[in-house]
């Protein structure tokens, strides 16, 4: 562990704000640090974490976190977590040390995370019965030798909790220290962040509005994922379809024998339990229970394939949902006009983003703060389903636009993973005139070049408001806004 | 054992009779509609079938591994089924899915193998044996008619297998479907005879899964569902009964021109799956036909819609021929006018509009299954189809009396479907190319004339084992490899558009530096003369490989000699099919795809760049497109494996952002 180093210190601007983003790995960790109206600093952290199978995760977010105790002095005046996903949380568990040390005057969370809320209780039954489904197949698909078990385990660990089985704390825990650490109370309905309340206001800071944008409060939105119509297949029938299937196969081997449960497409008497039908010469002969000679190929048996491309389909439904439970946050800089917005997007999928189309509060509507957007942080490390299109990336309408990409692009496509997406990532250069700043390019230099010569003269205010650690380990790069 | 000899004086049957149904379970609980979904369908007879059913091309095996159970194989040649046509209609029944299943794809089959004349061989299976590839002849498609829970069925290449699903009914269902309850794909007839041909075709072409341009998937789509609507019109009872109910204007709703009804309903659509002819509109709960649009096809990208462009475009044809031809029917039966009167059509006219529709449907079926040997081996397009229909028809029925070949290319216009590669749309210039006097003068070298040629075609008819038909076509790729290899067959190739001196540098080579040539098919294929006569002739397929960069600067790279090729994102193929008259050795039309063709290349690199809907699955798991050549090319799955793509084919679609 490096020494401490007075230089990691974050300071506002006088009327504005300053935005670090600390390179994890893969996975989000924002500071945003605001000039306080009695002249000190208040800070806000948005999430902080990196995924559970990043080489030295943990390293490198204990070192992050005990900057950004040295960064604040000590004090976060808000702390918001946007989703449980191991890749913005973790980093609460790798330095729960440093936090400890740390005044956390507030902390931020939606409802998705009131445990009295009844859409919330709908999403966890939802989420429970999906993960007990996807551990059950997973074991199944693992002991049938399926090359999509390793797949989808490395992609989903961390829904599956396979990470406190590994003797680590589950995201729930997590949380909890969190809120024990925090002054705020998170007891009545309204301590949770819901979309519409507010604006929410940052304790002794004056101009700077709040809004909380998603998650929308139905379940429909949640489950919405892709931009696609659904021609062929209705997800939702067959998802339950396979869940109870899955849960069945675990539960009752000798499905032969018990009716009771749903699910079985006939009635007992026609079927023949696989003891008995390996004792029959068809089904011996025809289908193969070994590799012996008399048992039909393995090569045309259907052991797993029920389950590879359903639990694929299921495993990549449950994380995009809990990608879509994000707390999304704009905060409006109210002394520009038009107000200039810092849009925190978390991870939120296709439904979240929608839902701030209707948006509305006194005097703010969820698409202005779209238009009036001057500082994105990019949704889930650029994929390509994470960025909406017309209803998002083209109405930022701001010549100021700036990017903030967290991301390991080099680490992602290792795991065959498209982060970020080739044609995302193109026309956010092209929106934000080349003002993409990445977690996995922080210069080497103490200049930053523009993307072509000619953009020279609007790049130079840009670089102005720029700074990045300097020391070897990379650890930051920030971007000041001022108004 | 007198009785034993006793019975051997009667004959056997013709055919074995299997009930079936017409459509799917939900029509039987029409009351207009019940009677005639219950159909009885005739397959050959077949003294060896076996309980499952086995026969000589399929294998039922019905194993539900969700369920954790296997249901009984049915008897079909058990007195007690004999005797009453198989087992009734019954959901509940696991037997009479497979005696369906298992009649549907026996019917399926029957239409291609007496409009191909020839039996039909299922693709090889490609083994890896210490680093050659070997081809593992297997006989019978194996049907799986409960493989999972999920509302989808797909072919699989690599088990040579289809898998059929079952999932309970969405719960905002409409129509006669009870929500929640239980549909099972293997009891639709269009879903079997759909899945059934993808299994066909892609014995024929197994590289029709390649997503080589924007219609390949397309095509291999709506070729399924053209057989199976075009299969709704060999039920006279079906026929007549919908006839009658639309008063012979089958432009109107009706069962014949869609698809997959009760499918449709329970995932929760306003009707059928997909329809040849119209839709529900949803906001209106109404239903508008279809208005041809050439524009349509601008736009639409993704494979099913482009396929319903396609099928729309063949129906419209359909129509058009059967208005033309019932139009003297209707003038009779109007006193001249052609304007039939209010209320119903009398019964006698009812039939002889049928059987017009038949005979339509029929010969449309023929058609659309003949043009297959007329196709590239390589990359087709619709555009390519039209060519392929076209020409089929041409040397199926030379003078084009009924109009067939103008309706069709009318049809395509109105929807916009054209090659890009012919001057105008007049029946002579879509047909293939023939080859001029010094091409077939290389060809006679290669083929050695009409003895040479001989010695190709395999000796068998209908009746011949089909593993000895595969073992005789082996041998005849073979010999014929041979041959093109030969100094006299190099020069040959040139005619044939096969790339064998001074290659690209990126075209695969053997081991001693010459261009890889693959055999793909020697096949026969028979028809009917103008003056009546059986005629055999020749279908020859060869391909070439080459490796495809996404980057074209690397591209040319590799392409000018600068580097050595690297590993490949894709694979780009050429070849040619040559239509040979075995009677003069003449190579009747050459259909290529050229190799060296830079507009393919770059049309490829479009498609697998920008073809793929962005979607978390992508984010994960990587573009399908490139994954199955990047299997391919790594070798982790066999040169023809395409189950990805058949699944994804099957999945959810379409893209554009909405409220």
């Amino acid at each position: 562990m490096p020494p401490s180093d007075p230089s990691q210190r974050i300071y506002p601007p006088e009327r504005g704000v300053t935005v670090r983003m600390y390179a994890t790995g893969f996975g989000d960790c924002f500071l945003l640090a605001f000039p306080g109206e009695d002249g000190n600093p208040r800070y806000v952290l948005i999430d902080c974490g990196v995924h559970d199978r990043y080489p030295k995760g943990r390293e490198r977010l204990e070192a992050i976190a005990r900057d950004i105790a040295e960064a604040t002095n000590r004090h976060l005046h808000v702390v918001a977590v946007t989703h449980e996903h191991s890749d913005h949380l973790y980093g609460f568990m790798y330095g729960e040390e440093y936090f400890a040390e740390c005044e956390i005057d507030e902390l931020w969370l939606a409802w998705t995370e009131d445990p009295d809320h009844p859409v919330a209780q709908e999403l966890t039954r939802l989420f429970g019965k999906r993960i007990q489904a996807l551990k059950v197949a997973l074991t199944r698909l693992q002991a049938a030798g399926n090359p999509y078990a390793e797949r989808i385990a490395l992609l989903f660990g961390f829904d599956l909790g396979a990470n406190t089985a590994r003797g680590m704390k589950g995201n729930k825990e997590i949380l909890t220290f969190l809120r024990e650490k925090s002054r705020n109370p998170l007891e009545r309905p309204e301590d949770y962040k819901t979309p519409g309340r507010g604006p929410l206001e940052i304790p002794g800071v004056r101009g700077v509005k709040g809004y909380v944008l998603g998650p929308p409060e139905d379940v429909a939105s949640i489950k919405r994922l892709d931009s696609q119509k659904e021609t062929y297949l209705q997800p939702l029938t067959e998802e339950t379809a396979l869940i109870s299937a899955i849960l069945e196969a675990a539960d009752v081997p000798l499905a032969g024998d018990s009716q009771e449960i749903q699910g079985y497409p006939f009635d007992a008497t026609y079927s023949v339990s696989l003891e008995k039908a390996v004792e029959m010469d068809f089904f011996r002969e025809m289908y193969g229970f070994s590799d012996e000679k008399g048992h039909g190929p393995r090569w045309r048996r259907i052991e797993s394939d029920w389950l590879e491309e359903g639990v694929t389909q299921l495993a990549l439904r449950v994380s995009g949902m809990v990608n879509n439970t994000s707390l999304v946050l704009a905060f409006a800089l109210t002394d520009a006009t038009p107000p200039k917005v810092l849009l925190f997007a978390g991870d939120a999928q296709v439904g979240n983003w929608l839902s701030w189309q209707k948006a509305a509060w006194e005097g703010m509507t969820g698409r202005d703060l779209i238009r009036q957007t001057v500082l994105y942080k990019v949704g889930h490390h650029g994929s390509a389903n994470a960025t909406l299109r017309e209803k998002g990336l083209e109405m930022m309408e701001s010549t100021e636009l700036v990017a903030m990409l967290p991301v390991h692009q080099e680490w992602a496509n290792k795991q065959g993973w498209h982060h970020p997406d080739e044609k995302v990532l193109a026309r956010l250069l092209q929106r934000a005139r080349g003002r993409v700043i990445r977690s996995d390019t922080i210069p080497d230099s103490d200049s930053l070049a523009p993307p072509d010569e000619s953009r020279e003269a609007e790049w130079e205010p840009f670089r102005k408001h720029l700074a990045w650690d300097k020391s070897p380990d990379k650890r930051w790069i920030q971007y000041t806004i001022e108004v | 054992m007198t009785g034993l000899s006793h019975q051997e004086h009667y004959p056997s049957p013709r055919s074995l009779r299997l009930r079936a149904l017409a459509f799917d379970p939900v029509l039987s609980r029409e009351i207009e509609t019940s009677e005639i979904n219950d159909v009885v369908i005739k397959i050959p007879w077949n003294d060896d079938l076996q309980i499952g059913p086995v026969d000589e091309y399929l294998e039922v095996v019905d194993y539900d591994p969700a369920s954790r159970v296997f249901y009984a194989p049915v008897n079909l040649m058990d007195p007690a089924l004999l005797a009453q046509d198989g087992l009734p209609p019954e959901e509940g029944n696991p037997q009479f899915h497979q005696q369906m299943v298992y009649a549907i794809a026996r019917t399926t089959i029957g239409h291609f193998e007496s409009a191909l004349g020839r039996p039909i061989l299922w693709s090889v299976r490609l083994t890896k044996e210490e680093g050659t590839y070997h081809k593992e002849y297997v006989g019978r498609l194996r049907i799986y008619p409960h493989a999972f829970r999920a509302a989808n069925a797909y072919y699989d290449p690599e088990k040579k297998a289809l898998l059929f699903g079952y999932f309970p009914a969405s719960k905002t269902v409409g129509g006669n479907t009870m929500p929640g309850e239980t549909v099972f794909a293997c009891i639709s007839h269009d879903i079997v005879a759909h899945e059934t041909t993808h299994a066909i075709i892609d014995g024929l072409h197994p590289r029709f899964i390649e997503p080589s341009n924007i219609d390949v998937l397309a095509l291999h789509e709506a070729l399924a569902d053209i057989i199976a609507l075009f299969q709704h019109f060999t039920y006279p009872e079906v026929l007549k009964h919908q006839i009658s109910r639309t008063r012979g204007q089958l432009e109107q709703q009706n069962l014949l021109g869609e698809l997959a009804y009760q499918f449709g309903q329970a995932i929760g659509q306003y009707g059928a799956l997909r329809s040849a002819i119209g839709e529900m509109d949803p906001s209106t709960g109404e239903w508008r036909s279809h208005t041809p649009d050439p524009e349509k096809i601008l736009t639409t990208t993704e494979s099913h819609a482009r396929g319903a462009l396609f099928v729309a475009a063949l129906f419209d044809a359909f129509l058009l021929i059967y208005k033309s031809r019932i139009r003297d029917l209707l003038r009779i039966a109007s006193g001249g006018t052609g304007i039939l009167p209010a209320g119903e059509i009398h019964p006698d006219l009812a039939n002889r509009l049928a059987n017009e529709a038949a005979k339509t449907a029929g010969h449309l079926l023929r058609m659309s299954i003949r043009a297959l040997d007329y196709c590239p081996p390589v990359d087709p397009t619709c555009g390519d189809f039209l060519r392929a229909l076209i020409t089929a028809d041409r040397d199926l029925v030379a003078d084009d009396r009924h109009h067939y070949r103008t309706a069709i290319i009318e049809a395509f216009r109105r929807w916009g479907i054209y090659p890009l590669d012919v001057r105008n749309l007049s029946a002579e210039s879509l047909v293939w190319h023939v080859p001029d006097d010094e091409e077939q003068a290389k060809f006679t070298q290669l083929f050695g004339g009409p003895t040479g040629i001989r010695q190709l075609v395999p000796d068998w008819d209908m009746r011949a084992d089909r593993q000895e038909i595969h073992e005789q076509l082996r041998k005849s790729r073979a010999e014929l490899h041979e041959r093109l290899m030969s100094p006299a067959g190099r020069t040959a190739a040139a005619a044939a558009h096969i790339v064998l001196d001074d290659p690209l540098p990126s075209i695969y080579c053997t081991d001693d530096g010459v261009p890889a040539v693959e055999i793909h098919s020697v096949r026969p294929t028979r028809r009917l003369g103008p003056d009546g006569q059986a005629l055999t002739e020749l279908v020859i397929e060869m391909t070439q490989r080459r490796r495809g960069y996404l980057n074209a600067d690397d591209q040319k790279k590799v392409d000018e000699g600068l580097i050595d090729p690297p590993e490949p994102d894709f694979i780009m193929r050429g070849g040619c099919t040559l239509l040979v008259d075995p009677s003069t050795g003449q190579v009747r039309y050459c259909v290529y795809k050229n190799i060296t063709s830079e507009n393919r290349l770059n049309r490829m690199r479009v498609l697998l760049r920008e073809g793929v809907t962005p979607s978390l699955y992508v984010t994960y798991f990587g573009n399908p497109y490139l994954e199955h050549y990047r299997n391919i090319i790594r070798g982790s799955s066999p040169d023809t494996s395409g189950v990805e793509l058949f699944r994804i084919l099957h999945q959810p679609c379409e893209c554009q952002e909405e409220d």
